[in-house]
């Protein structure tokens, strides 16, 4: 078995490394498996995750390993909190990370979060928020407007 | 589900990108449309039906053309649950199944339209009764209202789905029927789809049948040992329409067979009058006049109701046709839940 003070050995891609105890570094379903696979003695590059990214999702997972015994209030609260000072472009490498990792509590998180910045919104106002280019045709758009026309009627 | 198992697969191709793509979306900031299928699907779970179909028209990555998102076209299935509110010509407003809000009001109504359709369709004079609707499945409601077609009044069932604002107009009835309970099977674009009706005429009782097209009902009578008394609720489940009258009988019309069979005779323990739901692959009856939920499940091993003391984790949706929703993982605190607006509606 292995020890509960065993270290997990992380890279990012800018070649950032961290230290990280085993039961923080469980809460990646992916290093868990590369774990129970004996796949982690070394350190484990992750080619697509910069150090900062990777710092903010250590960071997360650790708060959520100490605040096991607090109450679920006190977690929602702790995640609102480490959440709402991510900006948008922060937002979607951590999504991505949290996804390539498989965290599945910062996945949830983070896509709440997403979802919540687009919810009222236009289809024009959630590109502009979200920086996207749109690549429909004026007919492909007109035609999925006209589908669901009173989805896209905002004159209240 | 797509499940961990096709996430890691994804996770894997996602390794072996080049770090080339990385370093470009670093200059410009990131490009979100960009981001994989289960994520946006992710992202879905957390928005209403409204926010859902918009974010179709964002880009193609997040469209319904995206083979890979089916949970956004799944939302056409569900059905309306309609609440019906003012006198003439009411207004009606949609529940969204997952904010558990009503949709604005205008989408069947707002002053200037209120069901203008229905006046479009048979002519202003005519529509002398505020359509009613009477069930609703994979996003179409059947409405039912009189017309006056002097010197009768004749009762128009059609098919109106308020997302795509199609019409399907289904054959007359003769004058004179009365309508006990009308539901309708599969999706009414299918050609499989049956629109199942029972009728009094007289002092008689008939089963209609058509499918979306048909020019006429074909009328079967019920024979006379069959006595339906009130008709309270049906659905469609499984190539059977079920009918549930007071106090618990339970009759199935099985479409294929063109077979009418009691399944379960009425005893008073039975909520006088129900109104049935699948929950899973169960059949299920709710007790529609008390105050507190009372569920029972049909037992068809020995064909009868069992009292289920909960949904069993469900969120149940009381419209003109109930329907139930599984509530498990983000949407577990829906579990057990009711959204009703029990006083207004009608069978």
């Amino acid at each position: 078995m292995a020890s509960t003070l065993k270290k997990i050995i992380l890279k990012s891609c800018d070649g950032k490394i961290l230290e990280v105890e085993e039961a923080v570094a469980v809460q990646s379903q992916m290093i868990k498996n590369m774990i129970e696979d004996d796949c982690a003695n070394e350190e484990i590059p992750l080619p697509d995750i910069t150090g900062e990214i990777l710092s903010m999702i250590i960071e997360y997972c650790k708060m959520h390993v100490d605040g096991e015994n607090n109450s679920n209030n006190e977690l929602i609260a702790r995640d609102a909190d480490f959440i709402t000072r991510v900006d948008l472009n922060t937002l979607y490498y951590l999504i991505v990370a949290a996804n390539f990792l498989n965290v599945k509590s910062l996945l949830d998180l983070t896509c709440q979060r997403v979802a919540d910045i687009i919810k009222g919104k236009s289809p024009e106002e959630i590109r502009l928020t979200f920086n996207i280019k749109n690549d429909f045709t004026p007919e492909e758009e007109e035609e999925i407007r006209k589908k669901n026309a009173w989805a896209f009627d905002y004159k209240d | 589900m797509a499940t961990s198992e096709s996430r890691t697969k994804r996770s894997e191709d996602y390794k072996e990108r080049p770090n080339l793509k990385r370093l470009q979306i670093e200059k410009q900031g990131p490009n979100w449309s960009d981001i994989p299928c289960d994520i946006v699907e992710c992202i879905i779970r957390y928005l209403g039906l409204e926010d859902r179909i918009r974010i179709r028209a964002v880009c193609k990555a997040w469209s319904v053309a995206n083979c890979h998102i089916p949970s956004i076209a799944v939302i056409d299935r569900f059905p309306w649950a309609l609440k019906k509110f003012g006198s003439l010509y009411g207004d009606y407003r949609l529940l969204d199944p997952f904010s558990r809000e009503y949709v604005r009001e205008k989408i069947l109504g707002g002053k200037e339209c209120r069901l203008s359709f229905v006046e479009n369709l048979f002519g202003r004079s005519r529509v002398c009764s505020e359509p009613n609707p009477y069930a609703s499945v994979y996003g179409w409601v059947l409405f039912g209202c009189y017309l006056a077609l002097p010197p009768q009044r004749k009762m128009m069932l059609f098919l109106y789905s308020p997302f795509t604002s199609e019409v399907i107009k289904l054959p007359e009835l003769k004058e004179g029927t009365v309508i006990r309970v009308a539901t309708f099977s599969l999706n009414a674009t299918s050609p499989k789809c049956v629109i199942f009706l029972l009728t009094l005429e007289g002092d008689k009782n008939y089963v209609k049948l058509c499918s979306p097209g048909n020019y006429s009902w074909k009328s079967l009578e019920l024979n006379s040992g069959i006595k339906p008394g009130h008709a309270d609720n049906a659905m469609y489940a499984n190539g059977v329409f079920y009918c549930y009258f007071l106090h618990g009988q339970l009759d199935g019309f099985n479409v294929e067979l063109e077979e009418w069979t009691v399944l379960c005779s009425p005893s008073n323990s039975l909520p006088l009058a129900g109104n049935l739901v699948m929950i899973d692959a169960d059949l299920c009856v709710f007790d529609r006049l008390g105050l507190k939920l009372k569920l029972f499940k049909f037992d068809f091993s020995e064909m009868r109701w069992v009292y289920e003391k909960d949904l069993n984790k469900h969120a149940l949706f009381i419209g003109c046709s109930s329907f139930s929703v599984p509530a498990v993982g983000e949407t577990s605190d829906l579990a057990n839940s009711i959204v009703s607006y029990k006083k207004d509606f009608r069978n």
